[in-house]
């Protein structure tokens, strides 16, 4: 019988393979053409956006910056959703006013807890949110008792009943105003310290006799006559008192300019005032 | 696969995002069209080109649907804005309309950050992100009191939500009537002032 080495099973093995190399073994796999594969971003599933690499890319095509961060109204805008409870429909939270749910301190009161609004939001507590309006509020002050936080009622975590929650209603609206007041004409002062030029979108906080609305979208006088837009708030309705103010105080020839980019909180009580006593 | 990134010729998809690379069908030209109608029309088609980028919801998107074929069809925002700001000089139609395809563009973009660069235009982004999202929630809830109502058989006399919200505005001039009102009312308003500082028409 032949011999037969052991270098010839390597060769039919190993060598015989590699010499066949014009044969491939494997079929080459065709380029992918299938719309499944090319236009994956039909029906990927993902969250929809349109892709820019950087900032010159995107002010390249013309789309320019609206600098939203200086401006009252869109920040008032895109403030997140809550429901307020007398319409139980959603609204941004900074036009809504805060109530907040709490143990009452002074121990001569008879319940555990208080429910009294806050001028400014916070997280602290469990809170619900109603109208930032004096005429509605005064109307549905009877019925306060729907006001309190679900959050807090719903909890597994406590109990309580309802006749355990105290609420002020004879001075509900009064201690409201008393420190939206006193600290809107705090925030007032130490904001007309600062001398400010008018720029475009900055808050100016007259006191027109002859104004007709609380609110104005208008032009005024910068250096060099130059005209800006700005918003021009009147302080006439809120009451007569702030006329002083105004006079004693002002950093400009028109009133008070307040820039929403360096003092936010003066310019958002300042708008929750007005809008709150607003009457029509 | 968690991260793997698939890059096909006109978009890059990842985990979280379809990020679409040629964002020219959704832009109006940079020149300018003579012809109005058929530049209130480019505008219209190329809002809702822009509506599957606007939400993975198909609530939304509607909302966002609907919302356009009454700004576009029936609106009549000189009523609207007489309301809030009077009869001061307005911006030029055509400003207004390429300001707004601008704003809802801008509110679908993404840009690549990392916690070495950040764009200031980013946060813009975000900002108007986030009005476009509130305003198609309240959308939502104004079309849901619409779709909802039914008139009373005994009062024919009652103005439906229809012709409140959408066509007299009488919740913009009557605010503090009831909390329905001023909630939608007081949003309303500020969004006139919006459009009247940006030149837009949300």
């Amino acid at each position: 019988m032949p011999m037969i080495s052991d270098g010839f099973y390597k060769n039919l093995l190993i060598n015989r393979v590699r010499h066949s190399t014009r044969v491939p073994i494997l079929p080459r796999v065709p380029d992918l053409t299938t719309p499944l594969v090319t236009k994956f971003e039909k029906w990927s599933g993902k969250r929809r956006k349109l892709f820019f690499q950087n900032e010159s890319q995107i002010h390249s095509y013309g789309i320019k910056d609206f600098e939203l961060s200086n401006n009252l109204f869109a920040q008032l805008l895109s403030s997140p959703m809550r429901s307020e409870r007398n319409c139980k429909t959603k609204m941004p939270k900074e036009f809504l006013m805060q109530l907040k749910l709490s143990s009452t301190q002074n121990n001569d009161s008879s319940k555990s807890l208080g429910l009294a609004p806050v001028v400014q939001h916070s997280k602290l507590n469990k809170n619900s949110y109603v109208v930032n309006s004096r005429d509605i509020l005064s109307q549905q002050i009877s019925s306060s008792t729907k006001w309190v936080p679900i959050a807090a009622l719903t909890s597994q975590m406590r109990f309580f009943q309802m006749q355990d929650v105290a609420i002020d209603k004879s001075n509900f609206l009064n201690k409201y105003e008393e420190m939206l007041n006193s600290l809107l004409r705090d925030r007032l002062i130490s904001a007309s310290a600062s001398k400010l030029e008018p720029q475009d979108g900055d808050v100016i906080v007259r006191f027109d006799k002859d104004g007709n609305r609380p609110i104005e979208i208008g032009q005024c006088k910068s250096i060099g006559n130059k005209e800006v837009k700005a918003i021009l708030t009147n302080l006439k309705y809120i009451g007569p008192t702030w006329e002083q103010l105004i006079n004693e105080h002002r950093n400009h020839e028109e009133g008070i300019v307040i820039r929403f980019s360096e003092n936010e909180e003066a310019v958002k009580l300042l708008y929750k005032m007005l809008a709150y006593h607003y009457t029509h | 696969m968690a991260g793997r990134t698939i890059l096909t010729r006109n978009a890059v998809i990842n985990s979280t995002h379809t990020l679409i690379k040629c964002p020219e069908k959704y832009l109006l030209p940079s020149l300018e069209v003579s012809n109005l109608p058929s530049f209130v029309r480019m505008a219209y088609r190329r809002l809702f080109r822009l509506q599957s980028f606007i939400s993975n919801r198909k609530m939304v998107r509607d909302t966002y649907g609907e919302y356009l074929r009454y700004k576009f069809k029936k609106e009549n925002y000189d009523t609207k804005r007489s309301i809030v700001v009077g009869d001061t000089p307005k911006a030029p139609l055509r400003e207004e309309i390429r300001n707004s395809v601008m704003f809802v563009v801008k509110a679908v973009s993404h840009l690549p950050e990392t916690k070495d660069s950040k764009f200031a235009i980013a946060r813009d982004n975000t900002t108007c992100r986030q009005v476009l999202k509130n305003l198609l929630t309240i959308e939502y809830e104004k079309q849901s009191l619409i779709a909802r109502y039914r008139p009373p058989t005994k009062r024919r006399d009652m103005v439906g939500p229809y012709q409140i919200y959408r066509k007299d505005f009488t919740h913009m001039q009557e605010l503090n009537k009831s909390a329905q009102w001023r909630v939608f009312g007081e949003f309303d308003i500020c969004t006139v002032y919006l459009n009247e500082i940006l030149q837009t028409r949300l």
